[in-house]
Order: C-alpha cells, then sequence, then structure tokens
C-alpha cells in the first residue's frame, strides 16, 4: 500500500468506529476500511465482500463492475476519499499495478425515523405524513405529490464542518426566476461552519436580521410545500431538518393554516379572522389592561370600574409589575413545559398554571381578571399555525406593556403604528411581506386575510409574479359543469 | 455615522423612558364623583353634595358623602380635595341634581358651563330635585346614588315616558335661540326617588313645572317622534275611565304665516291599544270608532291645555319656535319671544285604537 | 453578510421602486385628514352658520380643481415640482421657490405635530411635556421616513384603514341628532359662504405634496382618477362628519366645542368601554403621523434634488430637528393657533394661487417659444 493511503489510515484510525482489515490472500489482494457507524454492514458483508473474492477481477474496471452498487467510483485523490469515507463509503483498497489505488463503494446506512405523522402542524382533516431528518426522503414526499418533471431540485452544499446539503426546490416555468436565483445566491454566500437546522439557514438569509418576525414559513408538512409550489414559491429544504423554508412569504400566510383548505371556505376564513385577532388580542390584551388601569378611568364603564377595585382591592403593587408578575409566570410555565418530557410537561403545566394562578390571586398578588387576560392571551399566541410567529408575538407584548405604562393607550397606539411601520419596512426575499395589505392588492386579498372557494382562486398571487399566472387554463372550468 | 445615530436614538429613547412619564391615576387609588347635588344656600353661595361609590371587598357598595359649601363658579374637587384620602375624580359623573330653589334662584349655568369645557367629564343626565336635592343624596342607601337615579330616568326613557335627556340634550336646547330647556323633576318620598315630572326652564334657571304624571307623558308625545309604549291614561266626559298604551306616532308641525303673526298646528297621528278601560260595554267593532272620537277629544283638550299653560309662562320646551326658526330665514328671537304667549298653536290628534283587548 | 436589509442612501429613492395607482387615492387622502378633520366643524360655523356644510363642499370643488391643475402642469413630462420650476422660472429662481416649497412642508408638519401635541395635551395627559411627545412621534417619524417612500406609502395606506373604526362609530350620534338644527337652507350668504370655505381648504390642505412624488407613481396621468377620488372621498368624509355634527349640536353649542369631532364621540357608550373620544383621540396619532411622515419625505426629496451629493439622511436628521424646535418654542394656545393659521394662509395661497399661476405662466411661456 503506497505511503500516501498508509497515512490516511492511520490517522482515521484514532477514530474507535474506524475498521481497517485486510485480505491479503485474495485472488486480487486489497485491504477494506470504513466507519462502521456510518455503514450498512450487513450489506458490506453479504454483498460487497463477497463480490471482492471472486477470482476473474483482473483489472480495477471489472472490479467496479463486480461490485452490484450504484455509484461505485474508482479512487486516486486521497483528499476526496477522505471526505466520502465520512459520508458512508466503503474503501477498498487494491494492491497490485492497477491505474488506479482502489474504488469507493457507497453503503451509507440507511437509518433515521420514519415518516409520522404531523406534531407541530397536526390537522385534523387532511394528510398525516411529515418531513423527517433525510434529505432524500423529504424530496421523495414532495415528488411523490408533483410528479411533473418541472419541478427542478438545485443541491448546494454549504457548512465547512457539517457539509450539509441543501435543496433548493421550485417549478420550473411558474416560479418567478428571479425569486430562485436569490434564494440560491443567498444560501451559498452563507459562510458558517455549522449548519444543524433549516432555522439557521432561514436566520442567514433573512432580508432583515434584526426583526423578531420569522420572514421565511417553516413547514413540517409535505403537502403545504407541494401547495406553495404549485403557487410559484421556492421551497429549501435542509438535510438534517424537518422544517422545509418557504419564501417569499407574506405576513398573512403565518395565520394561515393547511386545515384551511380542507373545509368550506366560509369557516376557513372565520378561523383565519378568529386567529389573526387572538394575536392582535395577545399583543394589546395585557398592554390594554395597565393602560386603562393606571391611566384611563374614564373609558371603563362604571359597573367594570367597581369589579376591577374590588378584585385589585389587597393588591400591592401598581398595574404594571402586577402584569409583568403574571406574564413572566406563564412565560416559565411555557418554558418549563417545554423543556420537559411531554408527560412530566404536561402535569407541570396545568399544575404550576393552576396551582401559582390560584395561590397569586388568594395571596392578592394579582387581580384574577388579570389572571384571564393574561391566561386568554398566552392561549391566543398558539393559535397562529407557525409557531415562530407565535414566540414573535408573545415577545412583542412586553415593550408593548412599557409604553402602555408609560402614555396609556397613546403609548399602545404609537407601539402599534412602530410595528406597521416594522412590517411595512420588512421584505421577504426582497417582496413585500405586508402584501396584499400593502402594496395594496385587493385580487391577492382571495387567498390571504380571507379564503375565497378555489373557483375564484384562477390566478396566482401577483406578489409572486409568477410566469404563469393561472391556476386554471382559461375556459376550463373545474367543475365542467359550466358550458356557454 | 450610523452607529453614532443609533446611539443617539437610543439614548432619546431612553430619556423618553426616564423623563417622559406622565401623573398617573392607578384606578383603585381614585375616589369617584357619581353624583353632585346642588342646593340653595345664599346669593352667591350653594351647597354641593358629592357622592362617592365605596367599593367594598365583600362587593357591596356604599355610598360616602361630602357636603360643602362653595360659591358658584368654584372649583368643587379643590376644595374638597382636602378631606378625602385619595384625589377626587369627575371622570365618572353620572348625575347632576340641583335642589328646585337653587335651580331657581342662582341658575345652573355655571355649573353646567364649566362640566361642558372639563374634557374628563362625559355626559352625566341632570335632573332638579323638588324639595332639597342633598336629600336625594342621603337617603338613597341600597345601591349607589349615581346608579340609581339615573337608571331611574333610564328606563322612564326607553319607555317612552321622558323624552331623552342629559346635559347634551340641556345645552343642545339652551343654545338655541330663545332657548327654554326643560330636566326630569325628582321628588323624595319615603327614601327613595320618584320620578314627579318635569322642570321647565326659561335660559338656565328654573320657571315653571309639570307635576302631573299624565300630562308629563303628554307633553312626551307632543315632543318628539320616538317616544313609542307611552301610556296615556284618560277619563272622558261621558266618565269612561281607562289607559291607552301607544305604538305608533307621527308628529307634523306645521307653521302658517310665518312672518308676522304665525299661527301652528301640531298635529299627531297616534296607534294605541287600551290597556284598561271601564264604563263601557258592547262588541269591538261598535266600540272602538265610538271610543276613538271620545278619547281623541280628551286628548286634544288637554294637550291644549297643556300648550296655554306652557304659553302662559312662556315657556318653549315642545320647539315651537324652532319650528318657525327652520322655516323663516327672517326669524327674530325677541320679536318671538314676545309674540309666543298669544300665538294660536292648536293641537289636533287622530287616534288609531289596534287593539281593543283579547278579551270581549 | 450584508443583505438588502441595510438601508443606504441609493435605497432612499430606488429607481425602479415605483407604487402603483391606486396608492394615489390613500396618499391624496390620508395626507388631508389631520388635525383640521377634528375642528374645522365649529370654525366654518362661525363664518357661516348651519350652512356651513356647503363650504365643505365648495372648497372640496376648489381641491378638485387645484388637483386637476397639478396633473396639468406634470403630466406632460412627467416631472415632479423641482424639473417645473427649473423649467419654468430657471435654476436660481426655481430653487427658492422650491426651498419655500420645503420650508412650507416642514411648518404645516410641524402645525401638525403641535396641534396633536396640544390636543393630547388638553384631553388626556395635562402635565405631559411637548418635548417628549413631539420627540416620541419624530423618532417614528424618523423610522419611517428613512425606509423610502415605500414605507411612507405603506403607513399612509394603513393610517386610512386602520382608524376606519372610527367612522363608523358616528352612527351612534346621528340618533341623537335633529335634524331641524340644519333648516332652513341657504341662510348664509354667498360671501359667507366663501369666507367658511376658505377656512375649510385648511382642512384639505397637504395634498401639494403629490408634485414631489408623482414621478414615482406607476402609469403617470392615468392616475388621475385616484387622486381626484382620493380628494372626493376626503370631501365626503367631511361632509358627512359635518352634517352629523351640524345635526347633533346646535348652532351656538357648537360654537363652544373646539373639538367637535371628539365631542361626537362622547356619546358612543359600550357595556365594556365607554368614552371613545379617547380611544379616538390616541388612533388619531395614525392619521397625524402619516402627514407628517408624507410632508417631511416630499421635504427631504426636494432638499435632496437641490443637492444631489448630500446625504438623505442629514437632511432628514436636520428637518426633524427644525420641526422639534418648533414644536417646543410654540407654547400656549394663542400661539398655536397664531402659527397655525399663519402656515394655512400660506397653503392656500400655494396651493391654489400659485401653482394655477404656476401652470399658466410655463403654458404661455410654451407658447411663445413655439410662435417664432
Amino acid at each position: 500500500m503506497a505511503d500516501h493511503w498508509q497515512r490516511v489510515v492511520e490517522k482515521e484510525s484514532n477514530s474507535v468506529d474506524f475498521v481497517y482489515s485486510s485480505f491479503p490472500y485474495s485472488y486480487r489482494p486489497y485491504s477494506v476500511s470504513y466507519y462502521r457507524s456510518l455503514i450498512n454492514n450487513d450489506l458490506l458483508h453479504a454483498v460487497i465482500l463477497p463480490a471482492l473474492e471472486g477470482d476473474n477481477l483482473r483489472n480495477d474496471e471489472s472490479v467496479r463492475m463486480a461490485i452490484p452498487i450504484e455509484k461505485v467510483q474508482l479512487i486516486d485523490d486521497v483528499n476526496e476519499a477522505q471526505s466520502l469515507l465520512l459520508k458512508g463509503y466503503v474503501m477498498v483498497l487494491l494492491e497490485g499495478d492497477g491505474k488506479h489505488d482502489g474504488i469507493l463503494i457507497p453503503v451509507p446506512v440507511v437509518g433515521g425515523r420514519s415518516v409520522t405523522a404531523p406534531e407541530v402542524e397536526f390537522t385534523v382533516l387532511g394528510p398525516k405524513e411529515a418531513f423527517v431528518e433525510r434529505l432524500d426522503t423529504n424530496l421523495g414526499l414532495v415528488r411523490r405529490r408533483l410528479p411533473v418533471s418541472d419541478l427542478r431540485v438545485h443541491r448546494i452544499e454549504i457548512g465547512s464542518l457539517s457539509k450539509t446539503q441543501i435543496a433548493v426546490l421550485h417549478i420550473e416555468g411558474i416560479a418567478n426566476p428571479e425569486n430562485v436565483k436569490t434564494v440560491q445566491d443567498r444560501v451559498k454566500k452563507i459562510c458558517y461552519d455549522d449548519i444543524i437546522d433549516s432555522s439557521f439557514v432561514a436566520q442567514m438569509i433573512k432580508d432583515q436580521p434584526n426583526s423578531v418576525f420569522p420572514e421565511l414559513l417553516d413547514t413540517e408538512r409535505p403537502d403545504r410545500v407541494a401547495g406553495v409550489l404549485g403557487e410559484g414559491k421556492v421551497v429549501i429544504l435542509v438535510d438534517g431538518a424537518s422544517q422545509a423554508l418557504i419564501g417569499p412569504s407574506t405576513f398573512s400566510e403565518f395565520f394561515t393554516a393547511s386545515d384551511d383548505y380542507f373545509i368550506p371556505w366560509q369557516m376557513a376564513t372565520f378561523f383565519r379572522f378568529v386567529r389573526i385577532l387572538s394575536s392582535v388580542l395577545s399583543i394589546i390584551g395585557s398592554p390594554l389592561y395597565v393602560a386603562l388601569l393606571t391611566y384611563h378611568y374614564e373609558l371603563l364603564p362604571q359597573d367594570l370600574v367597581g369589579i376591577l377595585i374590588i378584585s385589585r382591592e389587597t393588591v400591592p403593587f401598581p398595574p404594571i409589575l402586577e402584569a409583568i408578575i403574571l406574564e413572566w409566570a406563564i412565560e416559565l410555565i411555557r418554558e418549563a413545559g417545554a423543556r420537559l418530557p411531554t408527560k412530566v410537561g404536561q402535569t407541570i403545566g396545568i399544575v404550576g398554571g393552576i396551582v401559582i394562578g390560584t395561590a397569586a390571586v388568594q395571596a392578592g398578588l394579582t387581580s384574577n381578571i388579570l389572571l384571564i387576560i393574561v391566561a386568554a392571551s398566552a392561549l391566543s399566541t398558539f393559535t397562529s399555525p407557525i409557531y415562530q410567529m407565535g414566540n414573535a408575538v408573545r415577545l412583542i407584548r412586553f415593550p408593548m406593556m412599557l409604553a402602555a405604562q408609560m402614555w396609556g393607550i397613546l403609548g399602545i397606539v404609537l407601539g402599534v403604528i412602530f410595528l406597521c411601520a416594522h412590517l411595512i419596512r420588512m421584505t421577504s426575499l426582497g417582496n413585500p411581506y405586508l402584501e396584499p395589505l400593502f402594496p395594496l392588492r385587493i385580487s391577492d386579498f382571495k387567498d390571504s386575510y380571507i379564503r375565497l372557494p378555489f373557483s375564484m382562486q384562477r390566478r396566482r398571487p401577483l406578489e409572486l409574479r409568477t410566469k404563469d399566472s393561472q391556476y386554471m387554463p382559461k375556459g376550463d372550468s373545474s367543475q365542467g359543469g359550466s358550458s356557454e | 455615522m450610523k452607529r453614532k445615530l443609533w446611539i443617539g436614538i437610543s439614548i432619546l429613547i431612553m430619556m423618553l423612558l426616564i423623563i417622559g412619564c406622565v401623573r398617573q391615576s392607578v384606578i383603585d387609588e381614585l375616589q369617584y364623583i357619581q353624583a353632585v347635588a346642588y342646593d340653595w344656600h345664599d346669593k352667591k353661595h350653594v351647597r354641593a353634595t358629592v357622592v362617592v361609590p365605596v367599593y367594598n371587598p365583600d362587593r357591596t357598595v356604599t355610598n360616602s358623602i361630602y357636603q360643602v359649601v362653595i360659591q358658584m363658579g368654584e372649583e368643587l374637587q379643590e376644595v374638597l380635595n382636602g378631606r378625602t384620602h385619595w384625589p377626587l375624580v369627575m371622570g365618572k359623573l353620572r348625575v347632576g341634581l340641583f335642589g328646585k330653589k337653587m335651580a331657581t334662584k342662582n341658575g345652573i349655568l355655571n355649573i353646567l358651563d364649566s362640566w361642558q369645557r372639563d374634557p374628563f367629564i362625559g355626559i352625566p343626565t341632570l335632573a332638579v330635585v323638588d324639595g332639597n336635592a342633598e336629600d336625594v343624596a342621603q337617603q338613597i342607601k341600597d345601591r349607589e346614588v349615581g346608579r340609581k337615579v339615573l337608571e331611574l330616568i333610564k328606563h322612564n326613557v326607553d319607555d317612552g315616558r321622558l323624552p331623552d335627556t342629559n346635559i347634551h340634550h340641556f345645552l343642545n336646547i339652551y343654545y338655541r335661540r330663545n332657548g327654554t330647556p326643560w330636566l326630569p323633576l325628582l321628588v323624595m318620598q319615603e327614601g327613595t326617588p320618584v320620578l314627579k315630572g318635569i322642570a321647565l326652564f326659561d335660559g338656565a334657571k328654573m320657571k315653571g313645572k309639570i307635576d302631573s304624571f299624565k300630562d308629563m307623558t303628554l307633553f312626551t308625545i307632543m315632543h318628539w317622534d320616538r317616544a313609542e309604549g307611552t301610556g296615556y291614561p284618560f277619563t272622558t266626559k261621558q266618565g269612561i275611565e281607562g289607559f291607552i298604551r301607544e305604538t305608533e306616532l307621527n308628529r307634523k308641525v306645521k307653521v302658517f304665516n310665518t312672518g308676522k303673526s304665525p299661527v301652528i298646528s301640531l298635529y299627531f297621528d297616534l296607534h294605541a291599544n287600551v290597556v284598561e278601560i271601564r264604563g263601557i260595554k258592547g262588541k269591538a267593532e261598535k266600540v272602538i270608532p265610538q271610543l276613538e272620537i271620545l278619547i281623541k277629544k280628551r286628548l286634544e283638550t288637554d294637550a291644549n291645555q297643556l300648550v296655554k299653560k306652557l304659553q302662559h309662562m312662556n315657556v318653549d320646551p315642545l320647539g315651537f319656535g324652532e319650528a318657525v326658526r327652520s322655516r323663516n330665514r327672517k326669524f327674530n328671537a325677541v320679536k318671538w319671544k314676545e309674540q309666543y304667549p298669544h300665538v294660536k298653536i292648536k293641537v289636533t290628534c287622530k287616534l288609531h285604537l289596534d287593539e281593543y283587548g283579547i278579551v270581549e | 453578510m450584508k443583505l438588502q436589509g441595510q438601508l443606504t442612501d441609493a435605497q432612499l429613492q430606488p429607481p425602479d421602486d415605483k407604487i402603483s395607482g391606486i396608492h394615489v387615492f390613500f396618499l391624496i387622502h390620508s395626507v388631508q385628514t389631520g388635525v383640521g378633520g377634528l375642528g374645522f366643524q365649529r370654525i366654518i360655523a362661525q363664518k357661516a352658520g348651519h350652512d356651513s356644510w356647503m363650504a365643505v363642499l365648495i372648497a372640496g370643488v376648489f381641491v378638485q380643481i387645484a388637483i386637476f391643475f397639478m396633473y396639468l402642469a406634470l403630466k406632460k413630462r412627467r416631472e415632479d415640482l423641482i424639473a417645473l420650476h427649473q423649467r419654468i422660472l430657471g435654476s436660481w429662481l426655481g430653487k427658492i421657490f422650491s426651498l419655500v416649497f420645503m420650508i412650507y412642508f416642514v411648518s404645516l408638519g410641524a402645525a401638525v405635530t403641535r396641534s396633536y401635541s396640544e390636543l393630547v395635551q388638553i384631553w388626556m395627559f395635562p402635565d405631559l411635556s411637548t418635548w417628549s411627545i413631539s420627540l416620541a412621534m419624530l423618532l417614528l417619524v424618523f423610522y419611517i421616513v428613512s425606509g423610502g417612500f415605500r414605507v411612507v406609502v405603506g403607513i399612509s395606506v394603513l393610517s386610512v384603514i386602520l382608524p376606519f373604526y372610527l367612522l363608523l362609530l358616528l352612527i351612534i350620534p346621528i340618533e341623537h341628532a335633529e335634524f331641524s338644527n340644519l333648516l332652513p337652507i341657504g341662510e348664509a350668504t354667498f360671501g359667507q359662504l366663501l369666507n367658511a370655505s376658505k377656512e375649510m381648504m385648511f382642512s384639505y390642505l397637504g395634498f401639494c405634496t403629490f408634485l414631489m412624488y408623482y414621478p414615482l407613481i406607476k402609469g403617470g396621468p392615468r392616475t388621475q382618477k385616484w387622486a381626484q377620488s382620493g380628494a372626493l372621498f376626503t370631501m365626503i368624509l367631511y361632509f358627512v362628519v359635518s352634517i352629523i355634527t351640524l345635526a347633533y349640536f346646535s348652532e351656538k353649542q357648537l360654537l363652544t366645542k373646539i373639538w367637535a369631532t371628539f365631542s361626537l364621540f362622547k356619546v358612543v357608550q359600550f357595556p365594556f368601554l365607554e368614552r371613545f373620544e379617547y380611544v379616538g383621540l390616541a388612533s388619531w396619532a395614525f392619521v397625524i403621523l402619516d402627514n407628517v411622515c408624507l410632508l417631511l419625505w416630499a421635504s427631504v426629496r426636494i432638499l435632496r434634488r437641490l443637492w444631489p451629493q448630500s446625504s438623505g439622511r442629514k437632511f432628514l436628521v436636520a428637518t426633524l430637528v427644525l420641526i422639534f424646535l418648533e414644536n417646543i418654542i410654540l407654547s400656549g394656545r394663542d400661539d398655536i393657533n397664531k402659527y397655525i393659521q399663519f402656515v394655512n394662509q400660506w397653503g392656500v395661497v400655494i396651493n391654489f394661487m400659485y401653482l394655477p399661476l404656476l401652470y399658466l405662466v410655463g403654458f404661455f411661456r410654451e407658447k411663445w417659444r413655439r410662435v417664432p
């Protein structure tokens, strides 16, 4: 064995799961080296080793042909061999004076989770499969739903340590090439050694890195991905991540659930309305409490004033402190619930909630009305189907409370104006984030803040500037019944 | 440049947060003036009684009462704040009560004017008390004073016994040319306020009153088109007694000869149900037309009498002057004031009895 | 990693960042509605009594004509005010007159912020210091205007849509309105009406910012219908509000109400919230801010067009400081009123006299040049 190969083997042997064994008495002497943890051992022993024992292996080419596995390659380059070893290849070094030093056989272990039902974006109706951590499986899930050759997958590898495979998907002929190019360029520009999850990518290719709002929608549902690809968007799949990224996305899409398309449009519209309203209430709920109780007693009707005064009878804190304490407690329960194992977490959540809440009210530390408001607004943050948006809403409440403490409802309104301005300034992959509200495009309201029936969804969103703007070819109604 | 800018902006925001704050008024550390009662003290002074609800932990409400003699137009809060443990605020003022003597002699304009100037005061309801206004404030024990009076007036307005009334309606009429507004008139009977009639104002001073319940409902019928459900008790010349409840009302004011000496006719088209009747028997088809004529005559006589009475007092709460003004571009307010007691006003009506009763 | 999010001066006005025509509707409408919308009823009723609603319509028609002239002046070459001045008045004079416009925009912005902060001081927080509220507003304005024209337009769209619920609340005062207050129609003389219309025009001002953003609109002359309907919408709004106010208050009562629109909201009561004038006052911050933003954007744009080499942000900070100082200096009702009166007089002169005149001068100059 050549010196440089010897060095490679010695270096790798520092890892305990590296295997090196030589077979000097075969027809053609060879050695096998691989990482035990990365390859499929059964395949190695049942297929590859017997094939290498054959007696017609005259030259390198015939060795390659003898192994019934695709993508077997001949190697000379040490560096390449080293990196492929780490990807689940078996390196076979051939003795003798062949043209090549050896061959590399891909026998990666096909492991990982099997496809399961979605957990974060669960829906009662509709398909129940979710992405897993393996890129090929995920691609398969998408391809099965879009069996067209126009679905293009562009692979990019990023991360000097993680060597993460990233697939950029779009449908040729529909998606705006500019968006595709933007995504590809930005992904290529990522310069970070260890990309662990798709959320890394999402944060790194954001237009406004300092915004708390998510700009790329992340989903674990292949049906949602297939849907938006058909709309003309670009999807990013990351190997090792079970969340796909969708862009360009608009604000309203973060309040859209896959459910909305499985139920009649009136209900879907109503539910979207509920989600947006509850998020708004969640943001201004406790600030409003602080503002009204600290400054604007005039605004409350007499009956309500009485109730509030009685409930705050023993509370020693000003409303702002009261609100912050309670909000803090809710965050506490939420964080604890998220960190603990599922079963314990549920118990802790309920027990913590009830015990802390009741005790705080009985001890006279907070008013029970505030308890209702805070609990309701905490619940409201979960109505956004996209977890990231819920997080943003969760955070915004605190500065809003400060604003309310300062100037009452005027402070809240100024805060809301700031939020609006921020949302207007935001873009997702260069496309306006608040569309269709601004820029105002009436026709795009059909599937954003409201959802109209499918028969009215003939055109793709203007926002995306798609190459093919029609969902349905002209004059060809899907109902088939409408003849002129 | 950019970093400097951001540092500057953060400093400005910090500055705002630290010294931009305004005075707080936390909801449970205030005393809400819910009702104020003013009474006559002497020519320049009035006795003000302020009612503040106290919310007890056992969910009951009691009234705490402060009384003070102040000069007309003096700031009430300033004087009283020396006596209360929390600051007094006017923002939840619901009811203003005026003793009859005070309303007649001092007039209520000073008080109303300061109320309407104060942006923190909403739209309180006003009433005149036949007797001492402070009695109302002091004798009600079972509920919040402001609420009790407010609810008393409000449900009578809703049921059509009284036209809509509050400070806005009062001032609305007051600021008309020759404004002669009116207010509900209350009287204390055995510890509860009772709606008695209507106090009539000339300008902001009380001039007279309508103190029968019957006339009050008649006034309501003649006042606005909105009154619905107004009940009217009647006794015809033949001795038939009863009670009708109005279901629909159309009111029309016509002015003839607008220029020199106007003649006004007030006509109303009344649909009503017979609720109670004594002294007549017979089949519905026969009785109803008969009754319609009898009651109509009674109504007309009563109404004309009421209008005469108002003309005699030279007050115009029914808005005849407004009717003339809105039809005459050369309306002369001073002249009208002189003319009004002698103007010919004729009230006519048409009555439709829709329901005689379910029992024959 | 440097991506698009960071703002550079070049992005303050990206060349192809044009907005579609429908936004002109919002730009025109939202800059017209401001503090004026809260108190115009009393001012015109002082002049024309219960007939003052006619003044609203007359002034509205004048505004339509002014917009018509603005399109006429600009649409041929799709230029903005600076180019127009340059062409008609020449380089030197043009520059001076452009600066007059810039000063007008800045002072109008100061008038708007100051009267809003006064409003807050009267109705909500009597002990609120002027500097703090102006500073907070101007910081917001800075954030918005530094985002470029797109963000300014966005804010003006939202400032029309979001506070729209206030308008629906005006249904409640109608219940208590007495429409005979409007009779007899036509009592005011024509002179009185014209006088009232002049006063009314103050509430319509601000739309001449259009002269600056016209080249940034997609569709050019075709957007005229949007501009006209934006002004029409303002007129209808003011008309409805003035009718309701005149019917709700009797004539002399109205004269005691400085902020009549808020007094209308007083009557609105819900079981969970009453005294909507406070909500209205706070929401009005939205309506106010978009005015200031657009005015400031326009003045910064004028400066940048005159001195293209300098940094836009410096101009922005300078104008903001100017407004802030004006806000602090103006104290007391009388001062503020005088100042606003003064600015508005100038506004009327600029909008309704100077601009048509400018157009005519340009028109004839062109003719003369062509004849020989």
